[in-house]
């Protein structure tokens, strides 16, 4: 099977955003170098795992290709070590999407998916909320102020949030108290309550979550 | 049309043991537009609770491509009404229709 970086790199070429690049050059087996027409220079680092750890990114960072930007799988979850680990590096991180948007980007090192950017940037803004831990990609601990309980949250980018999408992510991230559904477009059926129910969660709209952060 | 979706379905169907009475679906921009997709949108009406767990093991080697899974109960299409709202064919009709 071809290499999720060479797989990268071929649909690159072929996608609408190659106009927008000059030269694109492998190096190694795990980076790759883009230049764009507007002369931006930018390394992308590929973390080919199921799961990144932040000892995926520290050894893409020990080597002298000094990344800007480094991009996984779509299925990929990101431990928040590695998340941490990569933001305190100054890079960007994410997949495919990310990599295209950080190509004449002015500031790489704040790139994430744009999902995570409104979740974290909305939730910094609340007076309630004291600091974000990260957990996984998709899951915060809110720590909140004057002794209310910590929150842990989940995302879920769906327009129709069913009880598969609740059980699976409990599966993948272990136990949280709220499936943020991060899609305002759409609805949640009957038995996605249900399996919250079940595993005593709760299921959050942006504006729920929001209320739900003044509450004990 | 994608080949993928010969391949999801083949693997389904040969795993029938375990996907038995699933109704699988496509959607999105891989089976509208000429363009490349950004991912391969999959609608699954499953009847067992165990079936999404192992349908995904099943399908977790199908490149690269972004496969989007969707997994629903019966009643819940029927109370979204996904595969009208969001034009969904059956699978197996995108390759049939390939070979006519």
């Amino acid at each position: 099977m071809t290499s999720y970086r060479d797989w990268v790199l071929s649909e690159i070429r072929k996608g609408e955003d190659s106009t927008k690049i000059k030269q694109i050059t492998s190096i190694g087996d795990e980076f790759l170098e883009i230049i764009s027409q507007k002369g931006h220079h930018l390394v992308v680092g590929f973390a080919d795992s199921k799961y990144v750890s932040s000892k995926d990114v520290q050894d893409l960072l020990a080597t002298e290709n000094q990344p800007h930007i480094i991009i996984a799988p779509y299925k990929s979850i990101w431990s928040g070590s590695a998340i941490n680990y990569a933001r305190q590096q100054n890079l960007g991180w994410g997949g495919i999407g990310e990599l295209t948007r950080a190509i004449d980007s002015d500031d790489v090192a704040a790139i994430q998916k744009k999902e995570y950017e409104f979740v974290e940037s909305g939730l910094n803004k609340h007076t309630k909320v004291q600091r974000l831990e990260r957990e996984f990609d998709r899951v915060f601990t809110i720590h909140r102020i004057n002794g209310l309980s910590p929150l842990k949250i989940t995302l879920i980018n769906e327009y129709e949030l069913t009880a598969d999408h609740v059980t699976h992510a409990s599966e993948i991230y272990g136990s949280f108290d709220i499936v943020l559904k991060t899609n305002p477009n759409g609805n949640i059926t009957g038995m996605a309550e249900m399996a919250a129910e079940h595993l005593s969660v709760k299921i959050c709209s942006w504006r729920g979550l929001l209320g739900r952060l003044n509450k004990r | 049309m994608n080949p993928i979706f010969y391949v999801i379905s083949t693997v389904l169907h040969d795993n029938n043991d375990i996907t038995k009475g699933i109704k699988i679906y496509a959607f999105g921009s891989a089976i509208r537009s000429d363009k490349q997709p950004n991912d391969i949108d999959i609608l699954i009406i499953y009847v067992e609770d165990t079936q999404p767990k192992v349908i995904r093991r099943l399908l977790d080697n199908m490149g690269n491509m972004p496969l989007h899974l969707i997994f629903m109960f019966p009643q819940e299409e029927l109370e979204t009404n996904f595969i009208r709202a969001q034009k969904c064919v059956e699978i197996t009709a995108l390759f049939n229709a390939k070979d006519q």
